[in-house]
């Protein structure tokens, strides 16, 4: 087949869409699929399909569709004035009308990756070319809560800007074949807030590629923990959502019952200064070190002793998954899809989200007991084999892809 | 073919749901002409199907 892997946010980028976007090509190229990639370039300035070179610049399209649809003279209206909703879909018309003209005839498949990319690709496809939507995320509920923290914006649940990213989360998810959520708590974001049919969405988890895991762990890393300390990981953007504050103020408690451990966080963002300071505020300059942003993650989880994930949201981070692969006991909150990605008890310990208390307690049990923490650690490493099997995951989309092909009449 | 050749983009009303501007603006012929071939017949912007609650028609 002929695949579109389509995003509307940057591609290339740093963030997990493109990872998976990425690793998707590889494996669906390995079964002798040919795939294309399209996303917006990482300036904003074009869409382009990255993989080919091919590339339509928005100034091509934006003068005369601002005009048409947004300009004072146009005919619409929409209470916008922060051109919130003129932004997005200005975008997203650039999307469509780029999609049209790269060709979508020649495609067998379109997969896309985001609810901008499903709405878009759904209005401009041939109708026999299938659409499959995956969803990693909720850019409505991540919208309004950033409109909920942020009152001098002036948007509240009755305005437009608000009920707009309410409908393309709704008809973004629906306007597929076949919606895909990697977990149950996604799917029920979409069914119970934003009316997405039940029977439109699937739930399969995401897969691993476990040999280039292992390739990158054994490679190895000149990083090391000082002797006699165990090591407390925590991989992450260092943004706010990730909750790495969480876990600082549980080491600030942690240091006054133990001194056996250092603390590695790996990972770079608008947040680093802030905890930078934090660690200096709580004394633990010495105990706590920014490694920044590494592409030796895997060989530094070898290293490791505990996996910490404290963050105020998330969905099924990557960063657990190789964590469980590596070996380790993972703390994570209760936030989002993690509690299905953890079994209490065998695999790994929930924590309630931002109770810092709860997890310097689970810090200091799994440093107490070494059989404990190397048990729940086998334990992890045996589930996350099978369990974010790439071959798996490969298995059950190719049954979605076949699904959703029209049928020969 | 001259590739930078412009034309008018009212050439191109068809996907507008609603016409009632005599624009003067000129567009690239090649894209315009290229992606409209290719767009379903029954294309139309904005996406009023979705956001009818929050984008309405001036009177």
């Amino acid at each position: 087949m002929k695949i579109l892997l389509a995003t509307y946010w940057l591609i290339p980028h740093v963030g997990g869409v493109w990872q998976f976007m990425h690793q998707l090509k590889a494996q669906l190229e390995e079964l002798g699929h040919e795939v294309d990639l399209l996303g917006n370039s990482p300036d904003y300035t074009k869409f382009h399909i990255v993989n080919r070179g091919l590339a339509l610049e928005k100034e091509k399209l934006l003068p005369l569709l601002d005009r048409q649809l947004f300009d004072s003279e146009s005919p619409y209206f929409a209470h916008d004035p922060q051109h919130v909703i003129r932004s997005y879909e200005l975008d997203r018309y650039c999307m469509e009308l780029s999609a049209a003209y790269f060709g979508l005839h020649q495609y067998d498949l379109i997969h896309t990756q985001d609810i901008f990319a499903a709405r878009a690709l759904s209005r401009v496809k041939p109708k026999h070319v299938p659409l499959v939507a995956h969803v990693h995320g909720s850019v409505a509920t991540e919208l309004h809560t950033s409109f909920r923290n942020s009152p001098q914006m002036g948007i509240s649940e009755q305005s437009p800007e608000w009920q707009y990213f309410t409908l393309m989360e709704h008809y973004g998810a629906a306007s597929a074949d076949l919606t895909i959520t990697a977990n149950q708590w996604q799917k029920n974001i979409l069914t119970e807030q934003f009316g997405v049919p039940q029977q439109q969405v699937a739930v399969f988890q995401y897969g691993l590629d476990a040999v280039a895991f292992w390739q990158k762990a054994h490679a190895g890393t000149t990083i090391r923990p000082p002797f006699g300390k165990k090591v407390i990981i925590f991989p992450a953007r260092l943004t706010y959502v990730k909750g790495i504050n969480v876990l600082i103020d549980a080491l600030a408690l942690l240091k006054s019952a133990r001194r056996d451990w250092v603390c590695w966080i790996v990972g770079d963002g608008e947040l680093r200064g802030a905890l930078e300071h934090q660690v200096l505020a709580a004394s633990l300059q010495h105990d706590v070190r920014f490694l920044g942003q590494r592409d030796d993650v895997p060989a530094l989880l070898l290293q490791s002793d505990i996996f910490v994930h404290s963050c105020y949201q998330d969905n099924q981070p990557f960063s657990v998954m190789e964590a469980q692969l590596a070996g380790l006991p993972v703390i994570v909150s209760a936030a989002g899809g993690l509690p299905e990605m953890v079994e209490h008890g065998v695999t790994g310990l929930i924590s309630p989200v931002g109770d810092a208390i709860m997890l310097y307690q689970q810090l200091k049990i799994l440093l107490e007991n070494d059989h404990n923490r190397k048990q729940l650690g086998a334990n992890a490493q045996a589930w996350a084999s099978q369990h974010w099997s790439m071959e798996l995951m490969m298995s059950r989309l190719l049954d979605v892809y076949t699904s959703v092909q029209p049928t020969v009449r | 073919m001259d590739a930078d050749l412009k034309v008018r983009g009212i050439l191109y009303n068809r996907i507008f749901a609603v016409n009632k501007i005599d624009t003067e603006l000129l567009v690239d012929y090649e894209v315009w002409n290229k992606l409209t071939t290719e767009l379903p017949a029954d294309y139309q912007l904005p996406d009023m199907a979705a956001l009818a609650n929050i984008i309405s028609v001036k009177e």
